[in-house]
């Protein structure tokens, strides 16, 4: 996907803008308005969710809690299933996990969206720890097309600027806490997992796709002591196999 | 690396962040390191001398060095490469982890003190202690934040280390950032989206790495995707030819890195 000049000052606009708002909250309404300004919409919204116990932890704007119990009665929408399934947390469109003529048909839409002329949904990602996921969302009514490629790559370019904003907003409140005195808790923090440097060495290596021959030649161990210290992460880090243990390793060193 | 050991750190080291990242804001993003920004690291982390640094590690050269004075021009590179590189850099191009790690995490003091980069390269020039934060970069390339203290005086505590690391999302933002600005200022920058890995994946393809990352069988991402076991195959050796990745946890990794971070990672460093 090519973005033009007009594209890319854009976003700079749109972190200009945002950048010297107040950032004890990473998304207030000024951050969204300047959100629907970048890609034009009819609601945006952020929002963090309990997929597991059906309920929404927080929204900005709110909603009331008629709209809540509705919206988990015919819900959740396919983006969040889509989520829960694959980890991914790319932008997407609803377009892109749901074929037209089957979300038309689900209740979701009918009950949900279509009654207050919503259809089109564009959301982003923000994070998937467990069952919390928390996302920007933004919602098109009928009468305008559906999100291009180009509103969905703009805001997946967003991604590292809102984490900054995100750990600027910890950062603040860590400050303003007690002196520190509390246990850290961002949102780095919720996979901590207590591995040997020798386990994390062998975990980051996995991460990187390499065999346990492979592993077993750089570190001068043998491919039998490569599996034993594997199975020790999995059963710490609480995985079923390699790609997951991979996985887990990116997001700790991505994250 | 290790935060399980991770040390409390106090409101004052907070602010002190947060004045960092004021302080530096509004500095030029024509590259993400210029020397001011480098100046600030060093109220930072006090009594310790910043450099931002460049390794081409097929090359074995470390073409681009910028410190609190601007370029930092070291005659002696070329020994350094003959006797080192530096454990650290080796760590990392061993792990890939980038988090920030002292000298002492990577490697015992007794053994660095004998090896040939100690005795021909750091202990001559004065230099003691480390620490380092990894920038993401491309393949054979590194890119890191290295503080250095002389070796009469004491080693980084875990508090430097733990405020360095703390550093990584908010560069990563100034990354991102400059890289859009150079994107604008340099129109043939602009046709090489290569940035994000991801992209080129059809949904479908992007959907089974997801799931086999995951940890999930061919067999469970059929049934679960109403497909037969053979689709899903042919769906992962097409993702794994885009990719450039011959298994499961190499795609997943590949893709979570893409996808993730796609506007700041994999550019090219040579042009600072």
């Amino acid at each position: 996907m090519r973005l033009a000049r007009a594209d890319l000052e854009a976003i700079l606009g749109f972190l200009a803008d945002v950048d010297d708002l107040d950032i004890d909250e990473p998304y207030p309404a000024e951050v969204l308005a300047s959100l629907r300004a970048l890609i034009s919409c009819d609601a945006v919204g952020y929002q963090a969710a309990d997929l597991g116990a059906r309920r929404f932890i927080e929204h900005n704007p709110a909603e009331t809690e008629e709209d809540d119990a509705l919206y988990w009665a015919v819900g959740p929408c396919p983006i969040m299933d889509y989520r829960s399934r694959t980890g991914d947390l790319t932008a997407v469109r609803m377009s892109d996990v749901v074929g037209r003529r089957r979300y038309l048909g689900l209740p979701m839409y009918r009950e949900y969206f279509q009654p207050v002329g919503l259809d089109h949904v564009l959301d982003l990602g923000l994070s998937l720890a467990g069952q919390r996921y928390r996302s920007l969302v933004l919602l098109r009514g009928h009468d305008v097309g559906d999100f291009s490629e180009r509103d969905r790559v703009v805001l997946e370019m967003l991604r590292p600027h809102l984490r900054a904003r995100e750990a600027r907003a910890d950062l603040r409140r860590r400050a303003h806490d007690a002196d520190g005195a509390t246990t850290p808790s961002s949102a780095s923090d919720e996979k901590q997992v207590s591995l040997t440097a020798r386990e994390r060495e062998i975990l980051h290596l996995v991460g990187r796709g390499e065999t346990n021959a492979q592993i077993a030649t750089e570190l001068w161990i043998t491919p039998g002591t490569v599996k034993k210290h594997l199975e020790h992460v999995y059963e710490k880090v609480g995985v079923a196999g390699r790609a997951a243990a991979a996985t887990f390793a990116q997001e700790r060193s991505g994250g | 690396m290790s935060r399980g050991s991770a040390s409390r750190l106090g409101s004052r080291d907070f602010e002190a962040i947060l004045g960092f990242l004021a302080s530096t804001r509004q500095l030029d993003l024509e590259t993400p390191y210029p020397s001011e920004l480098i100046a600030h690291l060093a109220v930072l982390v006090e009594g310790a001398h910043p450099l931002y640094r460049e390794n081409d590690l097929v090359g074995r050269r470390s073409p681009l060095m910028v410190d609190a004075d601007g370029r930092h021009e070291d005659d002696e590179d070329e020994l350094y490469w003959t006797v080192g590189p530096c454990p650290i850099t080796s760590y990392r191009s061993l792990t890939g982890d980038l988090s920030a790690a002292r000298l002492t995490d990577v490697v015992a003091w007794r053994r660095y003190r004998e090896s040939p980069v100690y005795r021909e390269y750091f202990g001559p020039g004065g230099v003691g202690y480390m620490l380092d934060l990894g920038l993401p970069a491309s393949p054979g390339w590194q890119r890191t934040l290295l503080f250095c203290r002389a070796r009469g005086e004491r080693d980084f505590s875990d508090r430097d280390r733990d405020v360095l690391e703390l550093l990584q999302p908010h560069l990563r933002a100034r990354e991102a950032r400059s890289a859009l600005r150079r994107r604008l200022l340099d129109e043939a920058l602009v046709d090489e989206d290569s940035s994000d890995a991801g992209a080129s994946l059809t949904l479908r393809e992007r959907e089974i790495v997801f799931l086999a990352a995951r940890g999930k069988t061919n067999a469970d991402i059929a049934a679960e995707l109403w497909i037969t076991p053979g689709t899903v195959k042919k769906h992962l050796e097409n993702a794994y030819l885009k990719l450039g990745v011959s298994n499961r946890a190499a795609a997943a990794s590949r893709l979570s890195v893409g996808s993730h971070d796609a506007s700041w990672a994999g550019r090219a460093p040579s042009a600072g």
